[in-house]
Formats: C-alpha cells, sequence, structure tokens
C-alpha cells in the first residue's frame, strides 16, 4: 500500500525527467546541426534550398531540346524539373540546388540514347524530406517518365533498386545501363545514416530502370 | 661412268642445302644476343657496346641503333677486317661515346655494296695506318650520309681520314661531318682520305677541329687536306672547312683538298693554316687536273691568296682582313646561293651547320636526361624512354634491363581524339608503348613514372578493338606511390605485364604492344542528403512533451484510483 502511495509520485518525477531530456536532447541536437552546416561550407558544399518552386515557375522551365526536363514518378508523387550537374572540384558529381530538384549528370547519355541518363535527387536534410526520399521504395516495373526539352516523353520500367555502402557505391553500375542493348535510366540518392560528425549519409540507393516503348 | 659412293653424296647434298640456306637464311648461323633477325622488317636492335661488336658475326645484317651506346673502357676490334660489311647500319640518329678502336683503326675496316647512315661518333680513339677511317676504312659502292665524328684519329696512316678512309666506285658521302683531331700522312684529311673513282662524290658536308700532317711514308709532299686528301677523282659539292690545319712544310697541303684531280664545285675554305711551308693552299694542295666552279678561300684565316697551283680555282675573299664575316650568319655569300638553307643547312650567327646535327641532341628529360634517377642518363638506356605529352607533362618507362626487352616505341595519345571514358576523369593523356623482346611468355613488372603527383588516380587501359576503356584485372592491380626525383615530387606506378606470343619465324622473339594507358580518376557518388531527417529541436521537445504529458495523466489516473 505505501508503495501504491509513491507511484503517481514517481511517474510525474519521470514526466518531469522526460521534458527536461527532452529540451536538452533537442538544443543538442540544434548545435550539431549547426556544426554540420559549417563542415558543409567548409568543404565548399552548398546546401540546397527547401524553398518549392510555383507551378508557375514549373511550367515555364525549359532546357535544349534533347535534355531531360522534367521527370515524373507517380507512385511517389514525384514532379520534378531536371536540372543539368557536372562534377564538383573533388570529381563528385554535382547535385541540384533544391531539394525538390533533381539533377541529371551531363556526362551521362541523354533520355532515350544508348548508354545509361543518370539523374539524381535529394534524400533530404534535417527540415525536410527531398525529392527522391522515396524511391528505394521503388518495386520492378514502377514506370519514370523523362519529358525532354522538346516535349517527347520517354517511359522507363524499373528493373531493379540496389543499395551500396558510401564506399563501395558500383559507379560503374551507376553510368551504364542496365541492360546493355536498351537506353537505360538510374535514379541515386542518399540512405542510410548519417555518419556521426559528418553531413553524409552512409548508403546510395540507385534505382536501375530502362526505355520501355 | 664413274660412281658416286651415296654417303659422298649425302655429303654434298648437305653441304649444298646448308650454304643455299645460309644465303636465304644467314642469321640462322649467328645468335644475336639481342632482338631481331637482321632484315629491314625485323632488324638487328643495337643498344650496347657488345652488341655493336657482335656485328661481325654477320656482315649482311640490317641493324639498328636503339639508343645511345656507351662504349667507354671497351676495346673495340674492328669489324669486317677480312670480308666487307654489304649490310645496313642505321644509327637512328643515336650516339656511339668513346669508341676506343684497338684494331685496324675503323669501327667498321671494309665496305662494299652497304649503307651506314645516322650515327655520330662522340669522343674515342683510333689508330689509322692506310686506307681507315675512324668511322669507316675502304668503302666500295655504298651510300654514307648523316654521319659525324668528333673522335681523334692519330697514326699518321695514308689514304686515310677522321671519318672515311677510301672511297670507290659509287660510293658517296653526303650530310655529315668531322670536328675531332685528326693526324695524317700523304693523301690524308679530316673528312675523307682518298677518292678514287669518278662515280664517288661528297656533298653538303664540313670539317671542323684540327688536322695535323704527319710525314711518314713520303719525305716532302703530303697532300693532306680537310675535306679530302687524295682526291683522285669524283665530285665535291657544297662543302667548306672552319678547321685548324697544322701544315708541315714542304708538303702539298691544303685548306680543303690535298691533290685535286677531281670536280670541286660550291665550296671554300675558312681554314686556319698553321706552320704553313712553301706550298701549302687555300683551296687545293696541288691541282693537278681539277676543275672548279663557284669556289671560295678566306685570304685571312687560310694565311694565302693562293686557291692551288694555278689561277681560276677559286674566288678569295676577306684579302687583308677586309671582311671577316663573310661567310658567317648569311645565305647569300660565296656558294651559299647554291645552297639548300631549307632542308640542309642552317644559318646560325657563325658558318652554317647541318640541320641533321639536331637530331643527335637528347630529347630534354626529366632530372636532366635521367628520369628514372638511375644515375645513367636515359638516352643511352634501351629499357627506359620518356615522352612529352601535349599539355607538356613527361612520362617514364622502365622494363628491367635483364628482361630481354627495349622500348622500341613510347608516344603520347592526346584523349580527345577517343570516346569518352565515362566514369572516369582524366588526368594524364594515354601512353602507347611497343617492346621488342627476345623472349616470349615472361612476365616482368613495368614501372611507370609520370611527373607529378595525383590524387586518388587509376590507371585506364584503351582497347581499339572494342573502342572502350576498361582496368587492369582484379588479379593484376597496379601499386601506386610516390617518389621524389630531383626535388620533384612524382606518381610512380608499377605493375606486371606478361609477354605475348612468339612473332618471328625463327628463335623465340616477341614485339609486343601493349594497350595506350593513362591516369584517370573515379567519378564519386553524389552526396544528396544533409544531416539526419527527423529529431529537429521543435519535433524533439513535442515527442517528449507528449510522453510525458502522456505520464502524468496515467499518473493522476493511478493516484485518483489509488486513494
Amino acid at each position: 500500500m505505501r508503495v501504491k502511495k509513491y507511484v503517481p509520485y514517481a511517474m510525474i518525477a519521470i514526466g518531469f525527467g522526460l521534458i527536461i531530456t527532452g529540451v536538452v536532447v533537442a538544443f543538442t541536437q540544434q548545435k550539431q546541426n549547426e556544426k554540420i552546416i559549417k563542415i558543409a561550407s567548409a568543404d565548399g558544399v552548398t546546401l540546397p534550398t527547401t524553398k518549392k518552386i510555383t507551378e508557375s515557375e514549373f511550367q515555364k522551365y525549359t532546357v535544349a531540346a534533347s535534355l531531360p526536363r522534367y521527370i515524373f514518378i507517380p507512385s511517389i508523387n514525384v514532379k520534378a524539373i531536371v536540372q543539368s550537374v557536372g562534377l564538383t572540384k573533388n570529381n563528385q558529381i554535382d547535385t541540384p540546388n533544391s531539394i525538390y530538384n533533381t539533377g541529371w549528370f551531363n556526362q551521362s547519355s541523354k533520355p532515350g540514347q544508348a548508354g545509361a541518363t543518370v539523374i539524381d535527387g535529394h534524400f533530404g536534410t534535417w527540415q525536410t524530406k527531398g525529392i527522391f526520399s522515396g524511391i528505394s521504395g521503388l518495386k520492378p516495373g514502377t514506370i519514370v517518365q523523362i519529358q525532354r526539352g522538346d516535349g517527347t516523353k520517354l517511359n522507363y520500367s524499373v528493373v531493379s533498386v540496389k543499395t551500396y555502402p558510401l564506399a563501395n557505391v558500383d559507379m560503374n553500375a551507376l553510368l551504364n545501363p542496365v541492360n546493355s542493348k536498351i537506353p537505360g535510366l538510374n535514379l541515386i540518392t542518399c540512405s542510410g545514416s548519417v555518419n556521426k560528425g559528418t553531413y553524409q549519409y552512409d548508403k546510395r540507393v540507385i534505382v536501375f530502370a530502362q526505355l520501355v516503348k | 661412268m664413274k660412281k658416286i659412293r651415296p654417303g659422298k653424296l649425302l655429303l654434298t647434298i648437305v653441304t649444298s642445302l646448308g650454304l643455299i640456306s645460309s644465303l636465304f637464311f644467314p642469321s640462322l648461323a649467328f645468335a644475336y644476343s639481342g632482338y631481331g633477325l637482321g632484315t629491314s622488317h625485323n632488324p638487328y636492335l643495337i643498344s650496347s657496346c657488345q652488341q655493336l661488336q657482335e656485328m661481325d658475326q654477320d656482315l649482311a645484317g640490317y641493324y639498328i641503333l636503339v639508343s645511345n651506346i656507351d662504349c667507354t673502357g671497351i676495346g673495340f676490334t674492328s669489324i669486317a677486317t677480312v670480308s666487307s660489311f654489304s649490310g645496313t647500319l642505321d644509327g637512328q640518329n643515336h650516339t656511339i661515346l668513346n669508341l676506343d678502336v684497338v684494331t685496324y683503326g675503323s669501327m667498321i675496316a671494309r665496305v662494299n655494296g652497304a649503307t651506314i647512315k645516322n650515327i655520330n661518333l662522340k669522343g674515342g680513339t683510333s689508330t689509322c695506318v692506310s686506307y681507315c677511317g675512324g668511322m669507316v676504312g675502304d668503302v666500295t659502292d655504298s651510300t654514307l650520309s648523316n654521319l659525324h665524328s668528333s673522335m681523334t684519329v692519330s697514326g699518321g696512316g695514308i689514304y686515310s681520314g677522321g671519318l672515311v678512309g677510301s672511297m670507290r666506285g659509287s660510293t658517296s658521302l653526303s650530310q655529315s661531318s668531322f670536328s675531332g683531331v685528326f693526324s695524317g700522312d700523304a693523301y690524308s684529311a679530316g673528312l675523307v682520305g682518298a677518292m678514287w673513282d669518278a662515280g664517288t662524290s661528297v656533298n653538303d658536308s664540313f670539317v671542323t677541329g684540327t688536322i695535323h700532317t704527319v710525314q711518314s711514308y713520303h719525305a716532302v709532299q703530303s697532300y693532306v687536306g680537310t675535306i679530302v686528301g687524295g682526291f683522285f677523282n669524283g665530285t665535291i659539292n657544297n662543302t667548306f672547312s672552319s678547321a685548324t690545319l697544322d701544315a708541315g712544310e714542304n708538303y702539298y697541303d691544303a685548306g680543303l683538298v690535298g691533290d685535286s684531280q677531281g670536280t670541286i664545285n660550291n665550296s671554300f675554305s675558312a681554314t686556319t693554316i698553321n706552320n704553313q711551308g712553301g706550298y701549302a693552299n687555300g683551296l687545293v694542295g696541288i691541282d693537278t687536273s681539277g676543275t672548279y666552279s663557284n669556289n671560295f678561300i678566306d685570304a685571312e684565316s687560310n694565311n694565302t691568296t693562293n686557291c692551288g697551283n694555278n689561277s681560276g680555282e677559286c674566288t678569295v675573299v676577306n684579302n687583308g682582313n677586309s671582311d671577316p664575316g663573310y661567310f658567317k650568319n648569311n645565305t647569300s655569300n660565296g656558294p651559299f646561293s647554291s645552297w639548300d638553307f631549307n632542308a640542309i643547312w642552317q644559318q646560325t650567327s657563325s658558318y652554317p651547320i647541318l640541320r641533321n646535327e639536331a637530331d643527335f641532341v637528347d630529347p630534354a628529360a626529366p632530372n636532366n636526361g635521367d628520369a628514372n634517377n638511375d644515375g645513367i642518363p636515359d638516352s643511352y638506356q634501351a629499357n627506359v624512354a620518356n615522352v612529352q605529352a601535349s599539355d607538356g607533362t613527361w612520362s617514364t618507362m622502365v622494363v628491367p634491363a635483364d628482361s630481354g626487352c627495349v622500348i622500341r616505341v613510347l608516344a603520347s595519345i592526346d584523349r580527345s581524339t577517343l570516346p569518352i571514358d565515362t566514369g572516369f576523369t582524366p588526368l594524364t593523356q594515354l601512353d602507347a608503348f611497343t617492346l621488342s623482346c627476345i623472349s616470349t611468355g615472361d612476365t616482368f613488372p613495368v614501372t611507370m613514372i609520370f611527373d607529378k603527383v595525383y590524387t586518388n588516380p587509376i590507371m585506364r587501359l584503351y582497347d581499339g578493338t572494342l573502342n572502350a576503356y576498361h582496368s587492369f584485372s582484379s588479379g593484376s592491380q597496379p601499386v601506386f606511390s610516390t617518389v621524389t626525383i630531383g626535388g620533384i615530387a612524382k606518381t610512380k606506378i608499377t605493375y606486371n605485364i606478361n609477354e605475348g606470343a612468339s612473332i618471328g619465324s625463327i628463335g623465340s622473339q616477341e614485339n609486343w604492344s601493349g594497350q595506350p594507358r593513362g591516369l584517370s580518376t573515379q567519378v564519386i557518388a553524389p552526396n544528396t542528403g544533409f544531416g539526419v531527417l527527423k529529431n529537429n529541436s521543435a519535433e524533439t521537445i513535442a515527442e517528449y512533451v507528449t510522453a510525458a504529458f502522456a505520464l502524468l495523466v496515467v499518473a493522476e489516473v493511478i493516484r485518483r484510483y489509488t486513494r
């Protein structure tokens, strides 16, 4: 009976303790994130914006006739412009300037051409999810549509989805079509957990798709 | 009818077959220590003084030099002292350093129906007696071109020359020079001792250096010249001398030709004649029966205004030092209007030089010509080669000296002419190479040195058949390291190559060309995520507050029900 009398008070104490702990953890996490921002800046990495483009801006976006203009993945609600990205000074494939845009690696094939068209997109930041945060869940047979600058629409069917440790990403697979005889479309984004002390995720996921008629 | 014994018949047949085979396959009886079959398609490759000496074993063979050769300290025995050399020796613009000929006096004593070209004898010594030249001795019906020598040729021989001893038949000498020290007696000269026949010719050649006259066989006359000593027949065109001639007394020595009985055209003498005796002339020592056209002498340096013993042999210039630069730094004075200054001669601030002399200058390689830093100039090593790419960077290739291979070709290929290597960013241009090896099937390490440090390099190879790049197979990855040579940090790569199958029809030899290869760095996967997706401050606080509130509610309920 005496124990029963003190249980409520213990739970009240635990409750306040959780509140205090939560506040401490939250501020610690905020400090860590600010540190990550500093590290990224020191690396010369420009953080993507989290500002969404308007529908008007989306419609007004144009590219050359043979380049990818839009990407649509209806099954995971992806509708995004495709920017052209090259290599950073560290020989890394560059990324789009917004977590809601995607980037076509301009050393890869153009849509519909032999080889693989490589498009990357953000998984997200600590603030919000990116445009490609859901591609790891794509199933074989899912359709991904690329619309070119000239309006041509190309449908690609997902063949497989693979995840690689960051240190062992199969770049040869990323930059080549899954079927050498069919134009391919390879999507890449981050996955896994953030390496402690860095801002980088420890895995990459690649979606391999091929052109369908 | 005489009966032929079977044994004798068999012997005759075997001997005949052997003779016939030796005519068509002479190298069957000659096991050359280096690569080659002695044919124009597969010449013997000479990369050492010892291999040069082996020429004596196949006097009809086709030989080429694949590197400079250092004969320092090696006593060299003249080649072809009994039978004549009738093959081809092409130095490919390489230098033989410090050749000391210890017998007979000439590098190649007798030459008949041969071609000898593109060789520079730098330094070295020989002792000539007669019909002897530092490079070649008695030459008949042969073609000699682009031969140069700075040897010291002594001995006081007759019909001897610093470069060529005696020329006969239709032998021609062109675009050649002598710049050493020559001591000779009768009918001798710095360039050619004697020319005997109408078909002999010396064209576009010159002499510098020092010519000494030595009295040995002839008590009075020596007929020593700088270009030719005993010019009994033939033609001399477009030549000059700026040598120093130490003429003895009472010898028919001269600034260009000793005893002149042939035709001399478009030549000049700027020879400095010392110790002039009574008959030393500027152009010819004695004009026995020569013909002359457009020849000149510098009176001041020749120390005489006499062209020869007759008149009309030449035009005298710079009399009384009136025009000391007459033959210098121009292409129009004297005989120059008849000279080819586009393809053969080059104007300088002094006397003209032959353009082909530049071919013997060793290419500028890293670390003062010793790119692999082994203490030996790379130009003297056939197992080391350097190439400079279009962007100015150097790469060096080294195969082991005991591999039995020489590097025939190391060339740079501009990647812009090839397809893009997707996924890889090029760091260097491609290097293509060909090895000639005396064995097949061996595996040995190859070292490549690039003259800067590259970050995360990968070696990529280009397959011309597939028109695509690839990396080394997993079982033979190259080993990368950094090495400092000459104070500069460089990238060094070592990998194994496996010799292929035999290509020779005789023996086991191989010409092996590797796929063009160069350094690249691999494209890295993009960074498409920053920080942790959840756990921002607001979410963290909200979660904990929610949990805490739930606990408080539960606590209150328990408290009420446990009263």
